[in-house]
C-alpha cells in the first residue's frame, strides 16, 4: 500500500482525483462542488512535500495564493459582485501578485530586466485569469479548460525540470476531470461561479509563471497557454447533452494544450543549461 | 641611557616571535582547491556524489588564543553530479538539481556558511560551529575537520593551510523535500579546502 501511495502518478493524479471526487460528489448540487479543484491540489501537496510556508519562497507563495483563491471566489459569489467590476478586480489583483510572489527572483535582476520580466509575468497572469473568469457560467467548459490547462502546465513543467509544478498541474487536471465526471454522471452541468473559476485561473497562471521563473519553462509556452481557455469557451451547441459536450470541449482543450507543451519540448532541444 | 635603550630594544626583540605566533593568521580560500562535495542515497541503492564547482571564502585562526572564524560562499548553480548532458532526455540531472525542486538556484543563488565558534585541537582547529544557509533557511551545523594541515605553497613559498571538513545535514530541514525517500534525506558533506595566507 505504501509503495502504491508513493508512486509519482498516484501522488500527482490518482490521489487528487479521489480527493476531488470526495469533495465534489456530495456538493454536486451547489457551486461549492468546485472547491474540489483546490482539494485536489491540497491532497497532492499533502502526500508529496507537505505544507510548509517557511521560508516564504516563490514556490510557497504560489501554494499560499492557490490555497486562498477559493476564499476570494466564495466572497465574490456571496457578495453577488457585478461581473465586469469583479473580473477586473480579480485580474488586477492576480497580475499585481506577481511582484510579491516573484520578488526574490526579480530583485536579483537589473532594474530594467526586473521591470520587463515582472510586467511580462503580470500581463500573462492577468490574461490567463481573465480568460478563465469568462467560463464562470459554464461548468462543462470550465472543467474542460481545467483539464487542458492542468495538462499543459504539468507536462510543460516536467519538460522544464520541475516535478513540483508537474505535480501541481496534474493535480489541477485531475480536479477538473473529477468535476467533469460528476457533471457527466449527474447529467447536469454545474455552474462554477467565481468559486470555481478564480482558483482555476489563479492556479494555472501561477503554476505556469513559476515554472518559467524558477524552472525552465520558456516564455513561448506562456504565450501559448491562453489558447486553452480560449478554445474551451468556443460556442459549442449548448443544447448538446453533458457527455458529448464535455467530451468535445475536453478534446479541444487538450489539443490546444499541445501548443504550449510543444513549445516546452522545443526548448529542450537547445543546449543544456 | 644607551644601556637602557639597548635593554628595551632587546626586550622588544625577544617578544617579537611570541607576538608573531599569537597574531591571527588570515587565509583566503583557493577556489581551485576548495570544493564542497556531497553524498546522497539514491533509490536505497547507491550513494551518489555531487559537488559545487564555484566557491569563495576565507578563514582566520589564532593558534595562541585558540580563536578563529570562517566564511564560505558557494555558488548554488555550480552544482554538478557528472550528468550535465541531456542526451535523449528533456533535461539533465544537473539542470534538475538547479531548479526549484532541489537547490532553486535562481531564487537562492548562494549557499553560505558563517562560523560562530572555532574549536581547537592541540594547535590547529578541530571543528567549527556556525550557521549554514541553504534555500533561504539558516540552521546551525558543526563542520568537523577530518584533517587540517599547514605548510608552504611550493610555488610561492606562502604559508598555506588546507584539509577536509565534514558534516551531515537533513535536506528536509532546509525545505528541500522533493523525492524523499527515493532520493535520501540525509546529506553527507565533505568540504575539501585550501587557502594561502594573506
Amino acid at each position: 500500500m505504501d509503495a502504491l501511495l508513493e508512486h509519482p502518478a498516484v501522488q500527482a493524479a490518482g490521489i487528487p482525483l479521489v480527493a476531488a471526487l470526495i469533495v465534489a460528489t456530495p456538493l454536486v448540487r451547489t457551486r461549492f462542488a468546485w472547491l474540489a479543484l483546490v482539494a485536489a491540489y491540497a491532497a497532492m501537496v499533502s502526500v508529496t512535500t507537505g505544507f510548509s510556508f517557511v521560508p516564504l519562497s516563490a514556490g510557497r507563495k504560489v501554494m499560499l495564493l492557490v490555497l486562498l483563491a477559493p476564499l476570494a471566489g466564495l466572497a465574490l459569489d456571496a457578495a453577488g459582485a457585478r461581473a465586469r467590476a469583479a473580473a477586473a478586480a480579480v485580474c488586477l489583483a492576480a497580475g499585481a501578485s506577481v511582484a510579491w510572489v516573484f520578488w526574490t527572483v526579480l530583485a536579483q535582476k537589473s532594474a530594467g530586466d526586473a521591470v520587463l520580466a515582472g510586467a511580462g509575468l503580470a500581463i500573462f497572469v492577468a490574461v490567463l485569469v481573465a480568460l478563465a473568469l469568462r467560463l464562470r457560467d459554464d461548468g462543462v467548459a470550465a472543467g474542460a479548460a481545467g483539464v487542458g490547462l492542468g495538462l499543459a502546465v504539468g507536462v510543460g513543467a516536467l519538460l522544464s525540470a520541475s516535478t513540483g509544478f508537474f505535480n501541481a498541474g496534474t493535480s489541477l487536471a485531475a480536479g477538473a476531470g473529477a468535476l467533469l465526471l460528476v457533471q457527466v454522471a449527474t447529467g447536469r452541468p454545474r455552474v462554477p461561479g467565481w468559486t470555481g473559476v478564480v482558483p482555476l485561473g489563479v492556479a494555472a497562471a501561477l503554476f505556469a509563471a513559476a515554472s518559467a521563473t524558477i524552472a525552465q519553462l520558456p516564455w513561448t509556452a506562456l504565450a501559448l497557454l491562453p489558447l486553452v481557455p480560449a478554445v474551451a469557451s468556443l460556442p459549442v451547441n449548448p443544447n448538446l447533452a453533458v457527455l458529448p459536450r464535455a467530451a468535445l470541449l475536453t478534446v479541444l482543450s487538450v489539443a490546444a494544450a499541445a501548443a504550449p507543451i510543444a513549445a516546452a519540448w522545443y526548448a529542450t532541444l537547445g543546449p543544456s543549461g | 641611557m644607551n644601556i637602557k635603550k639597548t635593554r628595551i630594544a632587546l626586550l622588544f626583540a625577544a617578544a617579537l616571535p611570541l607576538a608573531a605566533v599569537a597574531a591571527p593568521e588570515h587565509y583566503t580560500l583557493d577556489p581551485t582547491h576548495t570544493y564542497p562535495n556531497f553524498t546522497v542515497e539514491h533509490w536505497g541503492l547507491s550513494m551518489m556524489h555531487g559537488r559545487f564547482d564555484k566557491t569563495a571564502g576565507k578563514f582566520t585562526f589564532d593558534r595562541a588564543a585558540k580563536t578563529g572564524s570562517a566564511e564560505l560562499t558557494i555558488e548554488t548553480a555550480s552544482v554538478t553530479t557528472g550528468d550535465n548532458v541531456r542526451g535523449n532526455r528533456p533535461r539533465s540531472r544537473d539542470e534538475h538539481l538547479r531548479q526549484a525542486d532541489f537547490f532553486n538556484a535562481t531564487e537562492f543563488p548562494a549557499i553560505t556558511f558563517k562560523s560562530t565558534k572555532v574549536n581547537f585541537g592541540a594547535e590547529l582547529p578541530a571543528s567549527v560551529e556556525g550557521n549554514l544557509t541553504l534555500s533561504g533557511v539558516t540552521k546551525p551545523v558543526t563542520l568537523t575537520f577530518e584533517r587540517f594541515k599547514c605548510g608552504k605553497n611550493p610555488f610561492n613559498q606562502k604559508d598555506r593551510c588546507g584539509g577536509n571538513a565534514v558534516t551531515k545535514i537533513k535536506r528536509s530541514d532546509f525545505g528541500m523535500k522533493t523525492a524523499i525517500p527515493a532520493v535520501g534525506d540525509e546529506i553527507a558533506m565533505n568540504i575539501e579546502f585550501e587557502g594561502d595566507k594573506d
